[in-house]
């Protein structure tokens, strides 16, 4: 079982684990990647502290606002500041008689917050606190950005990035592969595998093992290495590190850099030196080796050949599955150059057809030869229509979200609001929703109103996984009671079906939605991004095959 | 329960206990919490150890260190609350459980600068969310209960406070970042 995560998906896991609501499967990939990486088992006591920090304030806030007047909370108090059922820890006789237990969690607390009342400090934190600013602004923890890379393999005990991650402080172990790192203070790391790499902020990483090949522009002068066996500080250069069992190097190819191996001094190297980091004292320079450091000059032609490879692995994987018996809508936007309409593969879709695209314009997907369709303005769209009733259904898509600027992106959403519809779209706090319908008739009519069943999943679009590819997946079973939306492959979470509703999509817009083609003014809900692929299966897949549309 | 029969230790040493207890109560419950994973059967496990410790403290010698003393207590108590609630609920497998103590024991060093660190994440919060966030962690985390009270759908409140808690995470690794440099 691969239990490689990223660090979103570690912390889903970490917030269901403390709500109680992971899944068994969950817990499994919980418990093997906390088995394996010290990095998770680090940010499991980060996130439990945080818990614990949350409940503590939460309670000590509280308290406070009981307080009729300004007395900061006392370290073991009155009777009326009970916390969570808990008694104070008062009496030894209550306790040799097995009563309750229990100290005030704020009572750790280091210090207190200040002590005027609530209502005055909302007001004054609103007028005159320059640091609120979480209300309005999304943050960010993100140092660097995984850009390229070449046959990578994650060890399966860390984090696993994706392709276009933006990375927090935290380490990587890169059991094999090539990976291009790119700091936000414009230093760019080539490493190759196997390695391990700290990542401390935008401008120093910590290298553990491993060959590394860096490139800092004057922008990013000052970039900070550390090593095991002493720290460089770049001063605008290319150099490079190699940090293996029986050797450390130091190897400068261009420019200069400072060494500091205390208590020795600190040494400059320049163009063309290099320095063995074992022996600090010795102070004889060795001449720098460009050969060594050859992988990150021949990555440009490992990234296309790997590029080719996973392009050659998804060709194969569409045909199988556009003559999948279920198969009614199979798009892989694959049409020619400036086409106008997106042709339907699926072997059982001929009463579907081609899609027409509106707006829209052409550009490259998930690699170079992969096509895909770019969706930026609110006219963009692709229309179908899918005749039919369906008990089951499993919705497939690989996008690539810009961002969430409005209430509710569409993915694939039925013209108008009536029963049997269905609208699979992400929210604006980044859930994915799959709304159906219900009601005895259609819209239009004086029939009864539409009831919206809406099933919303956790938070899958974080600002970080914006302009990285994602596989989608929404599975409505009928027959088996339930809705499960998946990201990547793996199941994110199962709903019960509220209200037994049989499908009829109808006509159907990939990126938009026109909710009632009659009215003059129609509320905006086009997606911001691009989509390579997307399928409709009329059956359930279910999760390996989810995963095998994933990879 | 507790063997009645049993002598109860003299005032002294049960003041002296009460006194070693509340000074790590907080450290007791963060290094259950890591094995358990929630607060509630941190406390659950903690009232369940502090009464064999209470049991045992004449056992205690002066120059140990009680935390020390203590967190064996917990640790054991915590497996023990596992076996018996392993039927019903997911929990971490011993090898697990073992190194997760182990290497608690020395990451607490740095909880109280993440305490600190939370303290002013949560101050950068706007008022609705600090808000949101105060009833969560208040009423057990029940969000079934204050959906219905705030008139919203749980899953929507469930995803607002699952931002609201990574957010405030990143806030606290990118303060402790900051401090680390400076």
């Amino acid at each position: 079982m691969s239990v490689a995560l990223d660090q979103q998906e570690l912390h889903r896991l970490f917030v269901a684990k403390a709500d109680g609501t992971i899944t068994p499967e969950e817990h499994e990939r919980l418990g093997a990647v906390l088995k394996g990486s010290a990095e998770a088992r680090r940010l499991w006591f980060v996130f439990q502290d945080a818990e614990a920090g949350l409940l503590a304030w939460a309670q000590k806030e509280s308290q406070r606002r009981e307080q009729p007047t300004g007395i900061t909370s006392p370290l073991f108090g009155g009777d009326k500041a009970q916390p969570r059922g808990g008694g104070w820890l008062r009496h030894g006789s209550a306790l040799a008689a097995g009563i309750v237990i229990g100290a005030v969690a704020w009572g750790m607390w280091p210090k207190s917050l200040p002590v005027e009342n609530y209502p005055a400090r909302v007001a004054s934190a609103v007028m005159n606190n320059p640091a609120e600013i979480m209300r309005t602004e999304a943050t960010t923890a993100s140092v660097a950005v995984l850009t390229r890379g070449a046959n990578i393999v994650w060890d399966k005990t860390g984090l696993a990035p994706a392709m276009n991650a933006p990375l927090s402080p935290g380490v990587l172990k890169l059991q094999s592969g090539v990976a291009e790192i790119e700091f936000f203070s414009g230093a760019r790391l080539c490493i190759e595998g196997p390695a391990e790499i700290r990542l401390v902020s935008a401008g120093e990483a910590f290298c553990q093992s491993g060959r590394f090949s860096a490139h800092v522009p004057p922008q990013a002068r000052g970039f900070k290495i550390g090593t095991p066996k002493g720290d460089v500080v770049d001063l605008g250069t290319d150099f490079g590190l190699d940090l293996n069992e029986t050797s450390s190097e130091l190897h400068v190819f261009n420019g200069e850099v400072e060494l500091y191996q205390p208590p020795t001094q600190m040494r400059k190297l320049t163009t063309g030196a290099a320095a063995d980091l074992g022996q600090p004292g010795a102070g004889r320079i060795l001449k720098a080796d460009e050969k060594a450091f050859a992988f990150s000059r021949d990555l440009d032609a490992r990234v296309t050949q790997s590029n080719r490879q996973a392009l050659d692995r998804w060709q194969a994987g569409s045909a199988r599955w556009m003559q999948d018996a279920a198969a009614r809508l199979w798009l892989d936007f694959q049409d020619e150059n400036g086409s106008r309409s997106l042709r339907n593969t699926a072997a059982r879709g001929q009463d579907i057809g081609a899609g027409s695209i509106v707006g829209c314009s052409w550009t490259e997907g998930r690699w170079p030869g992969k096509r895909a369709l770019q969706f930026r303005s609110l006219s963009d769209r692709v229309r179908f229509n899918v005749p039919g009733v369906y008990n089951q259904l499993t919705l497939s898509a690989s996008v690539q979200l810009h961002g969430l600027n409005i209430r509710q992106s569409s993915l694939c959403m039925s013209e108008g609001i009536g029963a049997g519809y269905l609208h699979w779209q992400i929210l604006h706090d980044g859930s994915l929703c799959l709304g159906v319908g219900d009601g005895s008739r259609r819209v239009g009519t004086n029939a009864e109103p539409v009831v919206w069943q809406d099933y919303i999943s956790p938070v899958i679009f974080t600002p970080e996984r914006f302009g990285q590819w994602v596989h989608l997946a929404a599975v409505y079973d009928l027959e088996g009671g339930e809705v499960r939306f998946y990201l990547n492959g793996e199941r994110i979470s199962r709903h019960p079906i509220s209200q037994p509703v049989s499908l009829t999509p109808g006509l159907v817009e990939l990126g938009n939605w026109i909710p009632a083609p009659e009215k003059l003014q129609q509320p905006v809900r086009n997606f911001a991004g691009c989509m390579d692929e997307f399928g409709l299966i009329a059956r359930v897949l279910k999760d390996d095959e989810i995963r095998e549309l994933a990879e | 329960m507790a063997d009645l029969n049993q002598p109860v230790p003299t005032r002294e040493p049960s003041e002296r206990f009460i006194t070693l207890l509340n000074a790590t109560h907080g450290r007791l419950l963060a290094f259950l919490r890591v094995m358990l994973g929630n607060s509630a059967d941190a406390e659950d496990v903690l009232q369940r150890a502090s009464l064999t410790m209470w049991r045992k403290f004449g056992e205690f010698e002066q120059t140990q260190d009680f935390f020390a003393w203590a967190s064996s207590f917990a640790f054991y108590e915590a497996k023990n609350f596992q076996r018996v609630a392993a039927r019903s609920k997911l929990h971490f497998d011993d090898e697990l459980m073992a190194r997760l103590a182990e290497e608690r024991m020395v990451d607490l060093e740095q909880r109280d600068a993440r305490f600190e660190a939370m303290e002013r994440c949560i101050e950068e919060l706007d008022a609705p969310s600090r808000e949101l966030v105060r009833e969560f962690y208040l009423n057990d985390m029940q969000v079934e209960a204050l959906a219905q009270r705030l008139g919203r759908a749980p899953q929507t409140l469930y995803n607002k406070l699952s931002i609201l808690r990574r957010l405030l995470g990143e806030c606290v690794r990118r303060k402790l970042t900051q401090e680390a440099q400076t």
